[in-house]
């Protein structure tokens, strides 16, 4: 809403600010999301509310920075040593787009394809890692999205379920 | 049974040792399959690590991104129409990123999978680093077939061997998977047979369990069988218990019926002329009837306190006179042995308790009577003292002190058990049933208290009696026991009994105190009779056949009055209290128990009837005697000086205090018989009979001591029973008897004298004699011989030698017939 008010020019600011509101009722939430800037790295599509593209919201890496970042450090099957990841909590992306599915289909740039529960959202802090030890992850390093599960805090997550569901190189992901 | 208890003792720990083996094991292979399970856990969790993101996804991930970036480097270089540089550098980037993945330097859980792993990845970045430059996305370098086509060859010799690490991975981990299915099967194995170890330690259980739970039903049934032929041997043992009791009831009642007539008889023979050594046999005879009543008392009393029928009955009781009056008995007996019996009573002793006075009475005379019994010189001293406890009650102690021999430790250890005596010698020298101390000091315990006993040998003995008892009042009226005895006036009696020696028996008692007997049968009887007269009393027996005395009772009440107020009395050798319960609850006015004592019967009608003058009544007038030539004289000399009272205790021997029942007060001893009432016919001294010299002894017909035989016919052709029983009636069987003895003995002066006369053929004399015997012989009921005696008398005259001798041998013959029967009754 604020970012919808910092859009718009302000003359009559209740008038306009009432607009909006019937506004955003007229034309769905699409609004709600700012527009990529850069390039686009991830695509939320399927049951959502908001949008800010054709069916979709897209997002770049200044709008995933710009939500609230979450970090931890843990151990992986991937690393010798334990790694530090960085980004916004999953649950945060899946709100500020109106997720309403249960289940999510991650899809990774290589076609890499796992369901994972909203649920999983809920229950523990999955960070959609964007950064590791503070340094952008490119491709080569399964940048530049990678869900991570807190897996030393639990022993259920380190186990192949969760690292299954531990998509790297994430391009999309599709609520249903 | 025995083997059944140790088999018992032994089973139930059996099983518990068992339980514990089993407990033992048990938690044993709990450990186990918990450290089993460990393992699976283990194994699991192993399995899981190999599992998580397995080599097997690695290599193919990398196979796979490999032949996809090959496919699209081939594409670009075929087409030479590139694919958007930016897709392909994105393909590369993602097989590169998959290169790390496979590296043990830079990855966890990648070990070295064989040999060619490390060459391998060291030529996948070489392969790297050679197409980096151009490939990596930060590159620039534009990209045609020059600059690809060596890669794409690079990567044809590359593939090869990534293929085959990704097959060998797959052999690896199925490899590890085999083992881990091995030991994760064994595992598996030893679960199950831990399982079923478990399973059968847990049957084992159970089955221990079972045996133990049947073992316990068993047991409990066993139990309760016991329990079952125990009350079934508890109700035997009752039963017969009853059985023994009515036996014995029975059997008091048998046995005092006979022995009634037996003392009643001797009581009464003793009242009649006996010569000295009579008076002692009968002395003797009397004492050892006494005597065996005195135990045939203890066995009764042992066996009523022994079957709890023994039943106190407390009353107001003088016990200062008690004392006295044990003490006057006992000195008496003590007497003959030189013996001193002192009794002190304590100055705190009341005069009037609430007892039992005849089973106190008995205590007293069965300890001091031991005391006499058991002590030759110095004396029996009795103290008694008295401790007052509360209002109205003390405790009463007595003790009785002796000289005697004394007891040592171990007599005193016998002394209270039944049927013994100190040793067997002094129960030789000093006799006695053994019972007399069992049965006082059960009383003493019934009464609530005891006795005990201190002694030395040869420093006498000291019984101590203690006994809880309530202080009385003193009966306002004097008793009756201090009156005069004696019946006022000459009662109407009716005696029914159907025993017809009890009957003249009582008859000849009530008789000599001067009262009107009348006999009756039966109950039916004697209703019969009090209908037709009323009777100032009637003593009833109990027991009889045909109506029964409590019947006859009920009968008698049920008439109007006079009849039906008539004073009845119980008599019966019964003497339970349920007997006198039914006795009086059938309506009787008192109870007197068998065997009948004057003195007991004499107090009863005072009671009764008040008390009178202690004169006694004339006694029945005795026939003349028989012959003219007979002379009336008394013969107090007859009866021996030295006979004893027959109510005075026997030497030695407490005297029976009355048996417990007695309706009427008990009192003193008092009616001795009447010795001056006693008249004896005397032979007559006529001094006209020539006796010759060298009389024959009194006893002319020899006794017979064979038993003969009677004829049918004879009894009748001698005897007239008819005149003998009037007799009976008229002067007692003992005078009967005196008579009958007189007329046998006559000797010279009777009987003697006429068959002399026959023998010597003397025919004048004949006549004379004859008459005089005849006379005797028809007053006496002798009917063979009054028949003799009359023929010699109406014939004599014209006898001849020879009809003498036939007639004497006659006259022989029916006197010894006579006599025979005579003997055979019991009159001589």
């Amino acid at each position: 809403m604020s970012r919808s008010c910092r859009q718009c020019p302000d003359t009559d600011l209740s008038r306009r600010s009432l607009l909006t509101a019937i506004g955003l009722m007229a034309c769905g939430a699409g609004w709600a999301l700012d527009a990529p800037k850069g390039k686009v790295i991830l695509s939320i599509t399927g049951a959502i509310t908001t949008q800010n593209a054709d069916g979709r919201a897209d997002f770049d890496m200044a709008m995933l920075s710009g939500l609230p970042q979450f970090s931890f450090t843990t151990k992986t099957p991937w690393y010798k040593t334990p790694k530090k990841f960085t980004g916004p909590l999953l649950r945060d992306v899946l709100g500020a787009v109106g997720a309403t599915g249960k289940v999510m289909t991650a899809i990774a740039i290589n076609d890499y394809k796992v369901e994972i529960p909203v649920e999983d959202t809920q229950k523990f802090p999955v960070v959609l890692a964007r950064l590791m030890d503070d340094q952008i992850m490119p491709l080569r390093e399964k940048g530049p999205l990678f869900i991570i599960y807190p897996y030393d805090s639990s022993a259920e997550l380190r186990s192949e379920r969760y690292y299954g569901r531990s998509a790297w190189q994430l391009r999309s992901l599709v609520l249903k | 049974m025995i083997e059944a208890a140790t088999h018992h003792r032994r089973d139930p720990r059996q099983p518990v040792r068992w339980l514990w083996l089993i407990g033992a094991a048990l938690l044993l292979a709990f450990a186990a399959i918990a450290w089993v399970q460990y393992r699976q856990a283990e194994l699991l969790n192993s399995v899981v690590r190999y599992e998580g993101d397995g080599p097997i996804w690695r290599f193919y991930q990398l196979d796979r991104e490999l032949l996809l970036l090959r496919a699209d480097l081939r594409d670009a270089v075929r087409k030479s129409e590139p694919l958007k540089p930016e897709l392909l550098r994105q393909r590369y980037e993602i097989f590169a990123s998959r290169v790390s993945l496979v590296d043990p330097e830079r990855t966890t859980d990648m070990g070295a999978l064989n040999d060619s792993h490390l060459p391998v990845v060291k030529a996948l970045k070489a392969f790297i680093a050679g197409a980096d430059p151009y490939l990596a996305e930060s590159s620039a370098v534009r990209l045609d077939a020059t600059v690809l086509s060596p890669l794409v060859a690079a990567l044809d010799k590359l593939a090869e061997p990534v293929r085959a690490l990704s097959l060998a991975s797959n052999h690896l981990i199925a490899e590890q998977v085999g083992k881990r299915n091995d030991a994760s099967a064994l595992q598996l194995r030893l679960g199950i047979g831990l399982t079923v170890f478990q399973s059968l330690l847990t049957l084992a259980f159970a089955a221990v369990t079972l045996h133990q739970f049947r073992a316990l039903l068993g047991r409990r049934r066993e139990l309760e069988q016991l329990a079952e032929r125990l009350q079934d041997a508890r109700l035997e043992a009752e039963t017969a218990s009853q059985a023994k009791s009515a036996f014995l009831a029975n059997m008091s009642h048998e046995l005092r019926t006979p022995f009634n007539g037996m003392l009643g008889m001797l009581s009464l023979l003793e009242s009649s002329p006996l010569s000295a050594e009579q008076s002692d046999h009968l002395r003797t005879a009397r004492e050892s009837a006494t005597h065996l009543l005195d135990i045939l008392n203890d066995i009764l009393d042992m066996s009523k306190l022994e079957s709890g029928r023994l039943e106190l009955m407390p009353a107001p009781l003088d016990l200062h006179r008690l004392v006295r009056d044990v003490e006057a008995l006992m000195t008496l007996s003590a007497a003959p042995k030189g013996l001193t019996v002192q009794a002190e009573i304590g100055p705190a002793v009341p005069e009037w308790v609430l007892a039992d006075g005849t089973r106190l009475k008995q205590i007293l005379f069965n300890l001091m009577s031991n005391a006499v019994k058991f002590t030759t010189r110095g004396g029996v001293r009795t103290k008694l003292s008295a401790l007052p406890t509360s209002e109205g009650h003390c405790v009463l102690r007595i003790d009785v002190i002796d000289t005697g021999i004394g007891l040592d430790a171990q007599a005193m250890g016998r002394l209270f058990q039944r049927f013994s005596q100190a040793d067997a010698s002094t129960a030789r020298q000093y006799g006695g049933t053994g019972l007399g101390l069992e049965i006082s000091r059960s009383l003493a315990r019934m009464m609530g208290g005891d006795i005990t006993a201190r002694s030395l040998p040869g420093q006498g003995s000291t019984f101590t009696i203690t006994l809880p008892l309530a202080v009385a009042d003193a009966p306002t009226s004097p008793t009756p026991a201090s009156a005069q005895v004696g019946a006022a006036r000459s009662l109407r009696i009716l005696v029914v009994d159907d025993h017809p020696v009890n009957r003249k028996f009582m008859q000849l008692l009530l008789q000599r105190m001067g009262h009107d007997v009348r006999l009756a049968v039966d109950g039916a009887d004697a209703v019969a009779q009090v209908g037709r007269e009323v009777p100032d009393l009637v003593l009833m027996d109990i027991h009889m056949p045909v109506v029964d005395g409590l019947d006859a009772t009920r009968r008698l009440r049920a008439l109007p009055a006079p009849a039906g107020a008539v004073q009845i009395i119980a008599l019966s050798a019964d003497a339970y209290k349920t007997t006198r319960d039914q006795a009086f609850a059938a309506g009787m006015n008192g109870f007197l128990a068998k065997p009948v004592r004057p003195d007991v019967v004499e107090a009863m009608l005072v009671a009764t009837f008040g008390a009178a003058s202690p004169t006694p009544p004339p006694p029945p007038p005795a026939l003349p005697p028989p012959g003219d030539a007979a002379a009336e004289k008394p013969t107090a000399a007859t009866r021996p000086s030295s006979a004893p009272d027959p109510e005075a205790p026997m030497p030695g021997q407490a005297p029976r205090p009355p048996t417990p029942g007695t309706a009427g007060p008990r009192v003193a001893p008092t009616v001795p018989p009447a010795p001056g009432a006693t008249l004896v016919p005397q032979p007559a001294a006529s001094a006209d009979v020539v006796a010759p010299s060298g009389t024959p002894p009194p006893a002319t017909v020899p006794e017979r001591r064979t038993r003969r035989r009677f004829r049918a016919g004879e009894m009748a052709q001698h005897i007239d029973m008819a005149i003998v029983g009037e007799l009976f009636v008229g002067i007692s069987v003992q005078r009967y008897r005196a008579l009958l003895e007189d007329f046998f003995a006559q000797g010279a002066e009777g009987m003697g004298a006429l068959l002399a006369v026959l023998d010597a053929a003397e025919f004048d004399a004949l006549k004379a004699r004859a008459h005089a015997v005849k006379g005797a012989a028809a007053s006496l009921g002798l009917h063979g011989i009054q028949m003799q005696a009359r023929r010699i008398e109406e014939e004599g005259p014209d006898f001849d030698a020879m009809l003498c001798a036939q007639a004497a041998a006659q006259l022989r013959e029916t006197i010894d017939t006579t006599r025979a029967l005579c003997e055979r009754m019991g009159l001589l």
